[in-house]
Formats: C-alpha cells, structure tokens, sequence
C-alpha cells in the first residue's frame, strides 16, 4: 500500500476512527496491528522478518541490562545483537547482489531452473534495523533501559508511517511518547494538515512530473543525449529524489500528527547549504544523525585519543571516508553507490583540510555574495555526486565523455525549470522563516484557500496526466 | 571543580582549538553549533578533551545541539556528570 494514495488514505481514516474510541494502552495495542496489516499488504513475507528482527532485539536487550551480566558478557550480547541485525541486512539486500552472480554462473552451466534463489528485499528493512542496533548500543551505554514491554517496543520498531522509508527513530526519544499525553488539538490538526498537502504537491507535482520527464535514455544511454538535455536531466533527478523523499516525510510525519506522535524531521532546505557539513545536516537528517553517533563519533575519538593533532591526517581523513563510503553501501549495492559516499567523503576532507588554515567564521557573517556562492558551489558538486547515485558506473562514465566531447547548444527544458522552480519557490518560503515547514499557516486566510485551492487543482492535472511511480528511498 | 573552573577551562579550548581564533569574543550564550561555529570534528575533539580534562565520558549521542549549542550548555552537561 503506498502512501500517497487513496487506498492508504483511507486505510488511515478506519485507524484514526478506531483510535480515538480506545484508551491509551490498547491505543498501542491498535497502532501496532495497523503497522503489521500494513507491512503485510506490501508483501505477506514481510511481517514476519519484522517480528523476528524486534523479537531478538528485544531478547537480547534484557542481557545487556546493567543488572544481569557482567561487562565482558553485555559486550558478548551486544554483537551478538548488532551482528544478528547485520546478518539479516545482508541476506536480504546484499544477497540479491550475489543470486545474480551464482544464477549467471548456474546458467553458463546449462542449470537454468534457479527460480528459488531469488531473494525478496523486505520494503523498510535497512531502516529498521538500524533502529534496532541504534536501540541495542544506547541500551548497552546506559542511555536508556531496556524496554520491558514489547508492545511499545515492537510499535517502535513497526510504527506504520514510519516504516517504509523511516525517519529513523531513536528508542530513547520515540518510546516515551508512547506513553505521553497526546495532545491533537485544532493547532495540531491544522499543523499536520500542512504537512500532508505540502508533501504530497512535493511528490505528486513535483517529483512525479519531474520523474515523468527524465527519458530512459538518461539512464540506459546518457552518451546520446546532448550536453544541455544532460545537464537539465542531472538538474531534474536531483530535485525528483529530494522532491520525492521530503514528500514521503512530510506526509508521514502529518498522517504521525493526527495520531498525536511526533516523527523527527528529515529535510530542511538542504539546497540551501553553504557547506557540506550543513548539508548533511539537512539532507536526511535523521540518517546522518544515526552514522554521525554510531560510525563517525566512535570512529573520530578513537582516532584522536592515539593522536590528538589536528593535522594528523589519518584523523582528517578516515572518519568522513568511512562514514560516507558505508553510507553509500547502504543505499544499495553496486561500485556506483560507493563512488557517490566516496565523493561525499571527499568533500567533507576537503572542507576540515580548508578550514584547518583559518579561523571558524559563522556562515550567515559572511557576506551576502559569498554565501550566495557557496551554495552556488556545493549545490554544484551535491549534483556531480547524484550522478554516479542515479546511473551505474559504466552510464556515469558514458555521461563524463558526453560532457567533453558534445558541443551543440539549444534551449532547455522549460517544463523541467518550471517544476524546479515550484521546488525552490517553497523552499524559499520555508527557509526565510527559519526553516519553518508550516510558515503557510501565518499567512492570511485568503492566501492559504488560493494556495490550497492551486494545489488541489494541481494534484489533479498530474495525477491525470502521469502514473506515480513508487518512493525512491523506498527501494534502499 | 566548581563551575567557574569548567568554563575557564572550557572558554580557552573552544576559542584557540575549535574557533580557531584566539581573538574571538565568544559569548556564553552565543550558538556555537547552530551558528555555524564548530561541527562534528569539533564535537568529537570536544569528547576527547572532556575525557582529558575533567576525567568525564560523554556518550557520542549526547555530543548534540541540544546538550551542547552553547558554552553555557557545554559548562552544564560537563557540571552534570562532575556533581
């Protein structure tokens, strides 16, 4: 069942009609089979690992309780735990990579009845367990207990409109909201309402248009397009995948509102950055707090305490490599997502390298030209690296020597920078407010029904007009 | 170590290792994180100094904006597990 859709709709309306005839407790209780059924309507299988992933996790937990083990067992249960939830990563989205290798071979042996090797890839599993190994380690530092219920545990693992494609939730700040007071007064209506209408013109009539104009040879043969369809197409996936993601989350993150739980927010405005550390602190942000806490703090204060220089390159260089280059590994499979984390580490060394030879200088003191140059410059490079992300490394490579060699000139797509210009104009608004998602909601009464009004009437011209593919992120 | 003794330890390290700027006339209640000032690199650094310094571990997921945006916050969390 996709989110943005009719049926998904009002599969939430019967939940929320259930809901708010319960108490607290079978309230859980009720949420938590409506994530099951709605896991189970993507896939019946799916269920099923979900279960065995939070039933582990919760198991093992209670051995890393201060109480029960000694230090050197806990350590023992912890990897037990986290190498549990990596085994079960890799089998499921790695090993895809691998049944297509042996199946090749099966084949050039004349064994062509392989259909039982294929290995299906459970929707949202990379990122739940990494709520689950983000649960185990915060357990084993103390930094929560561990939790005794395994309702709200397994809500925390399961909670549909998370799911999919996250936010990525932690234990420590997820599971007492499923004990809090929840609160969905007129405000919190109005505030979720906005969100939803906001991501589903960011999926629908942004980056589904966006989607609709990218032809295949873009991605089967970038070396017949010319320099300029190239670059608009590279321009036009980059604003489809933020579109499309920053859609799924706010859509989440209102339907969440309606429930009266809160979701952590993903985006904001991240091609508006001025450097790459901001960017990765507004492009799935939740994701990047998850491999700041887990890979690259562990990793730098390792590094730092053997060395504390601040030149020492090994200290410059490794944790953003690693961190980035296992980021790529877990959008998927393949050297192109490695070449992608592997330029985004390089950036960031670049940045520390840049910044070791002057003093730290807050951003938005800078001159008004410079920060308008800098985004200019990292929103640049964020697209060179989205290249290798979206083609293989073969199709990336076609798409270099295209670059150099072709030479003719003609206008650009004037629906594509439209579409991109809707993207930018709401950014706009968001980012001059702070970042403000529902800044919407302060203008007058009249704006908004115009504005409402628009988007309705848009959502309906393309979703006449163009089939919604499914989420991107979706598929990692 | 009382709070005063934190932050006259805390104020050198954030304005010569992490600002880079022995000039700089940092506020206690100036942004450091949000502003733009100091990023993860500085936060892990900032770790390892409390480990030094005041003999204190801060868990990597406490290294945040909201433990740790200002001088005055950085003093507190410090003082949290000195008391």
């Amino acid at each position: 069942m996709n989110i943005v859709t009719l049926s998904f709709a009002a599969f939430v309306l019967v939940v929320l009609a259930l809901y708010y005839l319960l108490p607290r407790r079978p309230q859980n209780i009720l949420l938590l089979g409506a994530s099951y059924i709605f896991y189970a309507t993507w896939s019946i299988e799916f269920p099923f690992i979900l279960f065995a992933v939070t039933l582990v996790s919760f198991v093992l937990a209670q051995r890393l309780q201060p109480t029960e083990t000694n230090a050197t067992e806990r350590r023992r249960w912890l990897w037990l735990g986290i190498g549990f939830n990596l085994f079960v990563l890799v089998l499921f989205k790695y090993a895809g990579f691998f049944v297509d290798d042996i199946t090749a071979r099966l084949s050039s042996w004349g064994l062509t009845h392989t259909e039982g090797l294929e290995i299906l890839l459970p929707i949202g599993l990379s990122f739940y367990i990494l709520q689950a190994i983000s649960y185990l380690i915060d357990v084993s530092r103390k930094q929560l207990p561990a939790s005794t219920d395994m309702i709200d545990f397994a809500l925390y693992m399961a909670y549909f409109p998370k799911l999919t494609s996250g936010p990525i939730e932690r234990a420590r700040a997820f599971l007492p909201k499923l004990n809090a007071q929840r609160i969905v007064d007129n405000d919190q209506l109005a505030r979720s309402f906005t969100l939803i209408v906001v991501g589903v013109v960011r999926k629908l009539v942004i980056a589904d248009s966006l989607a609709a104009m990218i032809p295949a040879a873009y991605y089967n043969a970038p070396g017949t397009l010319s320099v300029v369809n190239l670059l608009t197409y590279a321009l036009a996936y980059a604003f489809w995948l933020y579109n499309d993601f920053a859609g799924y989350t706010s859509v989440v993150r209102g339907v969440s509102g309606l429930f009266g739980i809160e979701l952590s927010p993903n985006f904001q405005q991240p091609y508006f950055a001025r450097n790459f550390t901001e960017f990765w602190n507004r492009w799935h942000i939740t994701l990047s707090q998850w491999l700041r806490d887990y890979i690259y703090f562990p990793l730098s204060r390792a590094l730092i305490r053997r060395n504390p220089s601040r030149w020492n390159v090994w200290n410059i260089l490794l944790p953003p490599l690693v961190t980035m280059l296992l980021s790529g590994l877990w959008h998927g499979t393949g050297w192109h997502m490695v070449v992608w984390g592997g330029l985004h580490g390089l950036y960031l060394v670049g940045e520390r390298l840049f910044g070791l030879w002057r003093p730290a200088v807050a951003p938005q003191k800078q001159p008004r030209w410079r920060q308008v140059f800098a985004i200019g410059v990292v929103f640049t490079l964020v697209v060179i690296a989205w290249v290798p992300f979206s083609l293989t490394l073969p199709h990336a490579t076609e798409f270099a020597r295209r670059l150099t060699l072709d030479r003719t000139l003609h206008r650009p797509s004037v629906r594509v920078l439209v579409v991109i210009f809707i993207s930018l104009w709401i950014d706009w608004v968001q980012y001059r407010r702070g970042g403000n998602e529902i800044v919407f909601l302060r203008w007058p009464r009249l704006v908004q029904a115009t504005l409402l009004a628009l988007a309705l009437l848009a959502i309906f011209l393309v979703t006449q007009a163009t089939i919604s593919p499914p989420f991107i992120y979706q598929g990692f | 170590m009382n709070e005063n003794d934190v932050r006259e330890k805390l104020r050198p390290f954030v304005i010569n290792e992490l600002i880079r700027n022995p000039k700089y006339n940092l506020k206690d209640d100036e942004p450091l994180i949000t502003g733009g000032l100091i990023d993860s690199f500085s936060l892990a650094y900032f770790g390892v100094f409390c480990e030094d310094t005041f003999n204190i571990y801060i868990p990597d997921t406490d290294l945040t904006v909201a433990n740790l945006d200002t001088l005055n916050q950085m003093v507190d969390r410090v003082m949290r597990d000195l008391k």
